[in-house]
């Protein structure tokens, strides 16, 4: 999993992005196409209502460390899609992508997580290729 | 079949209710239900609800809207849209000064600013319970009332079949689930609901409606697992004519898992000055945005 092609990752994150929507506030913060991927370290997983929340502390190249946060559907919604609120551990090494606030704040809307281990945790699975391009439904959306 | 299943339904609703009425018409004051109406009125013995309930349709469960979050798939603009992105419209039958007052708030949103009042943690409001909210919604049907309970809330809506009009005028006020009452045509529930509250959008595009908007419903099985609800919107300050929409919902599996929604458990971003504030841990204190950048040009 973790050898997954850029081209893979394209691919999901139209397929996702395409239906993506928060709950309870609009996606026009986010970036509404472009997706970013970065690599780094748990801090918290907040399992919480209306969106949870994972805290990721990332590294860069020059080695200041960012606190990012991802924001997802609140915990129903997760356990829904097999996301539970042990699925994420303090220290565990994570690459995730994630629409970016358009504000340049290191935050963004969870596209999906890929754990160590090549577990992906994403609110939404993948809608299988028949289902691409068709109108979306809030099974989708949520 | 169907219409033999529908036939017989009838028949025991409008048996029961007659014999409800025949117990009911010698309790003192009790104002006998009309029969035949599909409704049932209260205080039944417990043998004959249960005969009403036998005859009710199961609509059990777990149900998840269709369509997508914008109220109106058919009219969505631009196509397929899910009521997310700033521009995102339907096209109600508004008369002209109400296509004005959602073009403003369409202008709003393509500005940067953003006003949908769920991010306050206000209720959705009716009718975009109906087809402004993810779902999943479950139905609890019972001889005197139906009950829709969003998971998203949680929100509770009450339709009243016990055969009890709307409120006289001068009991009436706006709610954010309005009043409804229905009946059963065979297994199709009819409803019809008023006193809905007018600040609220039919979606997150902002397309409002007054507080004169006057909904009918009917709700009936296409498939096993596939429910319908026909709407028919009036709204006599904003609309040229009814606007008619129909959403599917559908059933999810017996052991799907419900919990409930709290909006204000851990809020991150209310609505500050008309724009969605978003709030991380690692902000200096007081820091507040300023106006989301304008939408990108499509």
């Amino acid at each position: 999993m973790r050898t997954i092609t850029s081209a893979t990752i394209g691919a999901l994150a139209v397929a996702i992005a395409a239906g993506s929507a928060p709950a309870h506030h609009s996606g026009a913060m986010f970036e509404p196409e472009k997706t970013i991927t970065l690599s780094g370290t748990v801090k918290e997983f907040e399992y919480t209502n209306p969106h949870s929340w994972l805290w990721v502390v990332v590294r860069g190249a020059d080695g200041t460390e960012t606190l990012w946060g991802i924001e997802s559907e609140g915990p129903s919604t997760l356990l829904r899609a097999g996301i539970k609120k042990t699925s994420l551990k303090p220290g565990d090494h994570v690459t995730f992508r994630c629409r970016p606030l358009r504000d340049g704040r290191p935050a963004g809307a969870w596209v999906t997580v890929i754990k160590d281990d090549g577990t992906e945790l994403s609110p939404r699975p993948v809608p299988p290729p028949a289902a691409q391009g068709a109108a979306p439904t809030t099974e989708a959306a949520r | 079949m169907a219409f033999t299943g529908n036939r017989r339904r009838h028949a025991l609703l409008l048996a029961t209710a007659m014999l409800a009425i025949a117990a009911t018409a010698s309790a003192a004051g009790a104002e006998p239900a009309r029969p035949g109406n599909g409704t049932t009125p209260s205080g039944l013995s417990q043998a004959e609800r249960a005969k009403v309930f036998a005859g009710l349709p199961n609509w059990t469960g777990l149900w998840n809207p269709l369509g997508g979050l914008i109220f109106d798939p058919n009219t969505a603009d631009p196509k397929g849209n899910n009521a997310q992105q700033p521009g995102d419209r339907e096209h109600p039958p508004y008369n002209a000064e109400w296509e004005a007052k959602y073009q403003e708030k369409l202008n709003r949103t393509l500005a940067g600013y953003f006003l949908d009042p769920i991010t306050n943690c206000l209720p959705h409001g009716m009718p975009r319970l109906m087809g402004g909210i993810p779902g999943p919604l479950e139905f609890i049907v019972t001889p005197e009332q139906v009950w829709i309970v969003w998971e998203y809330g949680p929100q509770l809506r009450r339709i009243y079949t016990d055969g009890r009009g709307h409120p006289p005028e001068d009991e009436q006020f706006d709610s954010w689930t309005g009043h409804s009452i229905g009946r059963w045509e065979g297994d199709t529930l009819v409803v019809d609901t008023i006193n809905m509250r007018g600040d609220t959008p039919y979606d997150r595009t902002g397309s409002p409606h007054s507080d004169k908007v006057h909904l009918t419903e009917r709700f009936r099985l296409v498939a096993p697992d596939q429910l319908e609800n026909a709407m028919t919107i009036e709204d006599p300050v904003a609309f040229t004519r009814p606007w008619q929409v129909t959403r599917r919902y559908r059933r999810l599996p017996p052991e799907t898992f419900v919990s409930d929604v709290i909006c204000t458990e851990s809020q991150h971003s209310p609505i500050v000055n008309g724009q969605t504030q978003f709030i991380l841990p690692t902000d200096p204190p007081g820091y507040v945005v300023g106006p989301m950048p304008p939408a990108p040009k499509k």
